[in-house]
């Protein structure tokens, strides 16, 4: 036996990885098959914008030319990305990164950080690691949240809810918050619940096929377990930049029966995104691991609010934000 | 393969650590001929993991090899108890040289040898043997799939040859070689697309706990060494070739090491 494992052995062939060559043609390739067998929206997207991606690599293939310079090949690898139409999906090299940010760039910024700084937060506002607050004038509290990047804990959110206990509502406002930690919109959005809430599901991929995913999971969130919870009512105010983890912070506020969601729709961004890299270096992000919300719904092109709003162009000459406004009157008249 | 809960996959991994720890056991019972011996290594390296890049990374790779032979009474004396304790650790970078991986890890291992023509200048030995791993790769560029963690526990076919001769002053030289084949255990790896938040923040896994054979695990470790006496002391120097590899839930990985080893022998003889 001893013998015949060893003669087994020696015949299983070498396990390898892809092949290094390294020409235009073989990049542009190489970038195909990488997301063909890891991206894992194929199916969604198929259904959602007609995504065809064996069209898609036939049309550019046949823009790849031998003698073209490194940066028309990344031209023409950028344009074959933003066909997926998702902002987690880049490519990088060492000038320049390609992206498809259409998800925002193409609405209204519904939001102006200049008047929200010069007329709600001031100068005296307090900052608890990402968490920018203040008390405005009519008693309602008001947190900025401009990125979850920065590390969240539950004692810098219990210190700014402890703050505003005897205010009247709260408006978080995550406007323009393209992103960052997942734990830290957990780590937020657990101190508006009182008990473990189903909050979504997650599916990874079990194989190439662009349908080839695991039973969906599960996802909760617990209420946190130290520090101040909140029980009154809270405004949520997006618009399009919000993406990625602050899509998902919106996804997970949206379980709490006491918080409302106010402005655009969010960005989307609900997949988890990977990182690889062609043979010639650069490297591609793309999307791969796919979180439903809890009524198995992608959030992928965005979360719908439960109040959409839009900022007024009379308000912004008058330096007042239209959305805080809004939410202001409307936390005093649904107490 | 079914898939399995965390804590059934806990269980049986720790079952199989059991089955390793088991040759600690043994140390009461041995033993007339010992032999202890340090290896320090150093050699290149070849490192493919396609849940981080599917291209192989190179560069250098470093290594510890600590091992201990004795001679045990059962048996008739034919049967040597070999433990390995072996710790590695390379840097390596992508087919471009612009992304940096760092990876490593350490394996203890016991072998179970029965040595056949004892007396004779040339010797063989075959048996079997319990190891365990534990290491990483870590890739400085991914950013949620920046590294994965490496843990198998196998029981492996050994084997070996020792050659006797007079060399230099009239001394004994002492040729070895040591071949060890992964044959079956457990092992861990992710699944095809499976994120790590998944399962440490989510306690969701699927099927993270594989069964490894000679077939989804097709893998060698070779040790070729020669002892040479100096003075009162053996000189061993060696060549080592580690050619690691899996396929488990679609993920291609292998490590190779090719390492030129040197450092020192001790053999004890007991009197009783």
């Amino acid at each position: 036996m001893w013998f015949a494992v060893m003669c087994a052995t020696c015949l299983v062939s070498c396990i390898k990885g892809e092949d290094t060559t390294d020409t235009k043609e073989s990049n542009l390739e190489a970038l195909w098959k990488l997301i063909d067998e890891h991206y894992c929206f194929f199916e969604y997207k198929e259904k959602e914008m007609g995504l065809n991606w064996d069209a898609v690599h036939e049309k550019y293939l046949a823009q790849v030319k031998s003698g073209m310079t490194n940066q028309q090949l990344f031209e023409v690898m950028a344009n074959m990305l933003s066909e997926l139409k998702d902002g987690h999906v880049n490519l990088i090299a060492a000038f320049d990164y390609a992206r498809n940010w259409s998800y925002y760039e193409d609405y209204p910024a519904n939001y102006n950080d200049s008047i929200v700084k010069a007329t709600y937060l001031g100068t005296d506002y307090k900052i608890a690691a990402g968490l920018d607050y203040k008390i405005l004038d009519d008693n309602i509290g008001y947190i900025r949240v401009p990125s979850f990047s920065v590390g969240i804990g539950h004692g810098n959110v219990s210190v700014a809810l402890y703050e505003m206990a005897l205010c009247t509502g709260l408006i978080i406002d995550v406007r323009s918050n393209g992103g960052g930690e997942m734990d830290d919109a957990k780590t937020l959005a657990s101190h508006f619940i009182n008990e473990r809430t189903l909050v979504g599901y997650t599916s990874h991929k079990t194989g190439k096929g662009h349908y080839d995913f695991s039973e969906p999971k599960a996802e909760y969130m617990n209420p946190a377990g130290d520090g101040v919870r909140w029980q009154k009512k809270c405004v949520v105010l997006t618009n399009r930049q919000c993406y990625s983890a602050t899509n998902d912070f919106v996804k997970l506020m949206k379980t709490s029966p006491l918080v409302t969601v106010m402005g655009d729709q969010t960005g989307g961004g609900s997949g988890m995104p990977y990182t690889s890299e062609l043979p010639n270096g650069w490297a591609v992000r793309y999307s791969a691991v796919i979180f439903y919300d809890r009524n198995m719904q992608h959030t992928e092109f965005g979360i719908k609010p439960d109040i959409p709003l839009t900022m007024s162009g009379k308000d912004t000459g008058e330096k007042k934000d239209t959305y805080i406004e809004y939410a202001r009157e409307w936390l005093k008249n649904n107490q | 393969m079914k898939s399995t809960d965390n804590s059934h996959c806990f269980k049986r991994i720790t079952f199989c650590l059991l089955f390793v720890a088991l040759g600690m056991v043994m140390h009461a019972q041995t033993d007339s001929l010992r032999m202890h011996s340090t290896l320090f290594g150093v050699g290149v390296a070849n490192v493919l993991d396609s849940y981080l890049s599917p291209y192989s990374y190179t560069g250098i790779n470093g290594r510890i090899l600590r091992q201990t032979e004795r001679r045990l009474r059962r048996g008739g004396g034919h049967i040597s108890y070999l433990t390995q304790m072996d710790v590695k650790g390379s840097y390596t970078k992508n087919p471009a040289r612009n992304v940096k991986s760092y990876s490593g890890g350490i394996r203890y291992s016991n072998a179970w040898l029965y040595n056949f023509r004892d007396e004779k200048p040339l010797k063989f030995t075959a048996g079997l043997q319990a190891s365990g791993f534990l290491g990483c790769v870590y890739n400085d560029r991914n950013s949620n799939n920046p590294a994965q963690a490496k843990l198998d526990v196998m029981v492996d076919l050994a084997g070996g040859l020792q050659y006797n001769f007079r060399g230099a002053a009239g001394k004994t030289w002492k040729a070895r070689y040591f071949l060890s084949i992964p044959f079956i255990g457990l092992a861990f790896s992710p699944r095809y697309g499976q994120s790590y938040y998944e399962m440490f923040e989510l306690g969701s896994y699927d099927r993270n706990c594989v069964f490894a054979n000679f077939v989804n695990m097709p893998s060698m470790r070779h040790l070729l060494t020669l002892d040479i006496p100096v003075g009162h002391n053996i000189l061993r120097i060696g060549y080592s070739a580690e050619l690691m590899q899996a396929k488990f839930n679609g993920i291609k990985n292998h490590y190779y090491t090719h390492d030129f080893m040197i450092g020192f022998t001790k053999y004890f003889v007991r009197k009783r």
